[in-house]
């Protein structure tokens, strides 16, 4: 059974307005438990509307969202239960932070869950622990942190309502390549250590190959591809046409192939080097 | 003949005064020299809290350092009457599209630095409709700012600073917060001032995607140039690049990995066609 | 999307009521609402009527804009008229019931009352149709620019009033993403009591506060560097010239009180004493 399902979902903006137009559409959709999904797609694509479905926030107009069997909109219970059990981090997510201390403001999400002050400490504490937060920095106002802390203090406020699924939404956004890849790797090992279903929505080609197990494209509001990285990355003309663009690397490859090689693909710098190495080893 | 130089940058020191902030250590700037020629497209690289934004800020005299000088086209910036003079030469785009348009139409805003200046208003027309189609927003003139894409609200902040007929333009990371495409239309947009309107170029940023494409790249650490060159030089040193918490282009990247694994390839590769060659080159050797 | 709010209404055009000097438009407007209170009779509300008509008429904009700008007040023009006829008395009785009494004079009233707000809202709303945010403060600016004799620093206050019509489609925006996260996080902003409900606004008031502190620091600075000093030598772009057009619309409105004025004189008051 899927963990997260959508079964001919659409959303309009603006509805009953003159400027009404559709956000998604005719989205069908299951994502498996346990994959590292990348959502990939120009702005205004839908990618950001697509993702705010599943926990909830937005409403679609026609259609069904199954998050771990249950049809969120079933109830107004079950609706709620989708809040905790998808768990997502908007952008720029340093944005909401707004207690006295940074633990407080972790603990905000269990709070609302109604757990007991024991759970919610310990959830606290190893929410911190996931995105790499010091214990000392928790009794620290979350104002006085730097850019990069503040936003990892964010994200484990939401990773501390132990969600089934987390979704992030370009969670990298405005970082220096520091600051992106310690983000990166604390989503890796989080979802190595939980199990749990990682849905990364992104700009950037590059990162969502070097940690994603899926890759989902969305354009003009609707799902163009869903696979592996393989099977989406080799689409690149198609990549191209819809305005996104393969990482540098498999641009160096698609030269290569031209020119008589037959290297096959790579999408990341560690795959090409061994590819190529493996080949022109011999001459070393 | 030796190129004129516009901003002048000797032995400057600064940090930011805050009692209580021990995390006020970060953008410290130490000891910082550099002579940038009129003309040229400069990039200023370095992780966050290197100090690349407080070099920004020294450059028109929003900041003024405690010891050493800053010279802007031959005026010290710490001189409190000359303000105006130094920021009519040296302007400046910044991070966050929406925090520096003022206005409520696009025309409005592009027109409020030359408005502040005292221009002739016959000729604030005039340099406001030039602005706007140098950066290819003419026909978004009566729009509101707020119904624009990223991309477009900083070309639009880009053309307020054309109006004032600045000579410099300081960029402080104008695309950390736009998409793919938005990135594209503003870095398009620099290189257009700079090579079509000679306007001399100090784009600050973390994307090195971004700084191959200036004349002279310059690396910061901790308030201090660690690298400085062009392009092809400066990347050529991936290992200290990622020890500064930097990126190298892919295709250098990949270059530096098959040398040091005993791959014949060159080490001031940055882009995909060079790259590529070089690889083909190296497997038809063997 | 909220995103999408129009801030001041303004309906892009080139009508003649366009092309009028905002300084005069606040004028005219204001004369126009003063007259509006001077009617007594049919005849002088009919000509305001036909005016109002007239002016929506030259404006070119939509008469579904124009609706959709009194549909606000629709409900309190309606409430008003229903008590001003059961409640004013005087004149002929019309029903003259046990418990409900209905009169000329209430009729009149609700009448007058009902007209004269519509016809008010009407012509407001024709000046910020026709009028952009930017003249509008820029013709307040100028209109209120005697007032620097008594040290008000007028052309300060204009420049937050546009600060302010700039910012708050930002700020709406911020709120709305504001309030997305913390729902996220699982807070609950529709139900409780009026405390619980406005403790469940602190976690979207902090944030909103710190984000728009830290606008309000980057905006001065990015101020500073485009030279605004807030002092005398700045000019404008857009320059604001009175202009034959202007004269003409100031003659149609001195004749249009002069015509209410003399219709209030020869038909006499409607209502009585």
């Amino acid at each position: 059974m899927p963990i997260l399902s959508m079964q001919g979902v659409a959303h309009l903006y603006n509805k009953g307005t003159p400027s009404q137009s559709k956000a998604i559409y005719d989205i069908n959709l299951d994502i498996e438990e346990g994959e590292l999904v990348g959502i990939i797609g120009h702005t205004g694509s839908g990618k950001s509307t697509l993702v705010q479905h599943f926990n909830g926030i937005l409403k679609p107009e026609c259609g069904k969202i199954i998050v771990d069997g249950t049809d969120i909109w079933s109830s107004k219970k079950a609706t709620r239960e989708a809040r905790f059990k998808v768990g997502l981090c908007f952008q720029y997510p340093e944005y909401q932070l707004f207690e006295e201390t940074v633990y407080k403001d972790i603990s905000f999400g269990p709070k609302n869950m109604g757990l007991n002050e024991e759970e919610i400490h310990k959830r606290v504490l190893l929410a911190a622990e996931y995105v790499g937060l010091k214990k000392e920095l928790l009794e620290k106002s979350p104002f006085d942190l730097s850019g990069g802390e503040k936003r990892r203090a964010a994200i484990a406020g939401v990773i501390a309502m132990q969600p089934k699924v987390l979704i992030l939404d370009e969670p990298t956004a405005g970082l220096d390549p520091r600051g992106r890849d310690k983000i990166l790797d604390m989503i890796k090992s989080y979802r190595e250590k939980t199990g749990s279903t990682v849905l990364l929505v992104s700009h950037s080609m590059e990162d969502v190959a070097k940690i994603a197990t899926k890759v989902l494209v969305m354009n003009n509001a609707r799902v163009e591809m869903y696979g592996t990285v393989d099977e989406v990355y080799s689409r690149s003309e198609e990549l191209r046409n819809i305005g996104l663009n393969i990482p540098q690397v498999s641009k160096i490859f698609e030269l290569l192939n031209k020119n008589g090689l037959n290297l096959g693909s790579a999408y990341t710098v560690e795959k090409a080097a061994e590819i190529i190495l493996s080949k022109g080893g011999a001459s070393v | 003949m030796e190129d004129k130089v516009i901003i002048k940058f000797d032995n400057v020191s600064f940090a930011y005064k805050n009692e209580e902030d021990e995390t006020a250590a970060t953008g410290v700037v130490d000891g910082f020299s550099i002579d940038v020629p009129e003309g040229q497209f400069l990039a200023v690289l370095g992780h966050n809290g290197c100090g690349k934004s407080t070099i920004a800020k020294l450059m028109n005299g929003i900041l003024v350092p405690d010891s050493g000088k800053v010279t802007v086209d031959g005026i010290d910036t710490s001189d409190d009457a000359k303000v105006t003079d130094v920021r009519k030469t040296v302007g400046m785009v910044f991070q966050n599209p929406d925090n520096q348009i003022v206005a409520t139409i696009v025309e409005d805003d592009v027109a409020f630095g030359p408005e502040n200046l005292g221009v002739d208003p016959k000729e604030i027309r005039q340099r406001v409709d030039d602005a706007l189609m140098a950066v290819g927003m003419y026909d978004f003139r009566g729009r509101e700012p707020h119904r624009l894409s990223g991309g477009q609200k900083q070309r639009v902040a880009i053309a307020g600073v054309l109006a004032m007929n600045t000579k410099c333009v300081v960029m402080d990371e104008p695309t950390a917060m736009l998409d793919p495409h938005g990135r594209q239309e503003v870095m398009d947009t620099i290189q257009m001032l700079n090579k079509e309107r000679g306007i001399t170029v100090i784009l600050i940023t973390h994307y090195m995607d971004e700084a191959v494409k200036a004349d002279r790249v310059v690396v910061m650490d901790e308030g201090r140039i660690v690298l400085d060159g062009v392009p092809k030089d400066v990347f050529k040193n991936v290992e200290k690049l990622k020890t500064l918490g930097l990126d190298v282009p892919q295709a250098t990247e990949l270059a530096y990995r098959l040398r040091k694994a005993g791959f014949p390839i060159a080490d001031d590769i940055l882009d995909e066609e060079e790259c590529a060659a070089a690889i083909l080159r190296a497997l038809e050797v063997k | 999307m909220i995103k999408d709010i129009t801030i001041g209404q303004y309906y892009n055009g080139n009508s003649v009521l366009h092309r009028l000097d905002a300084r005069m438009k606040i004028i005219l407007t204001v004369a126009f609402i003063v007259s509006i209170f001077i009617c007594k009779n049919f005849w002088s509300l009919g000509l305001m009527v036909l005016f109002t008509l007239q002016t929506v008429i030259i404006s070119r904009v939509p008469l579904k804009m124009v609706l959709k700008s009194i549909k606000p007040i629709a409900i309190i023009v309606l409430f008003t008229s229903v008590i001003n006829i059961f409640y004013i008395k005087g004149g002929t009785p019309l029903i003259d019931g046990r418990y409900i009494d209905i009169t000329t004079n209430g009729v009149f009233t609700a009448l007058f009352m009902a007209l004269r707000i519509v016809c008010l809202v009407v012509v407001s709303s024709m000046l910020t149709y026709t009028t952009t945010p930017t003249m509008l403060t820029d013709a307040i600016e100028k209109l209120l620019s005697p007032l620097k004799i008594f040290k008000i620093p007028v052309s300060t206050l204009a420049m937050m009033m546009t600060l302010a019509l700039r910012f708050i489609p930002t700020l709406v925006d911020e709120i709305d993403r504001i309030t997305n996260a913390q729902k996220a996080r699982g807070a609950n902003l529709d139900d409780g009591n009026f405390i619980e409900r406005i403790k469940a606004l602190v976690p979207i008031i902090v944030p909103l506060f710190v984000s728009s502190i830290r606008r309000a620091i980057e905006l001065a600075d990015a101020m500073d560097c485009r030279c605004y000093t807030g002092g005398p030598g700045r000019t404008r772009m857009k320059q604001m010239k009175f202009c034959l057009r202007d004269f003409i619309a100031l003659i149609f409105i001195v004749l249009f009180i002069a015509g209410i004025v003399l219709l209030n004189y020869y038909f006499g008051a409607v209502l009585v004493k």
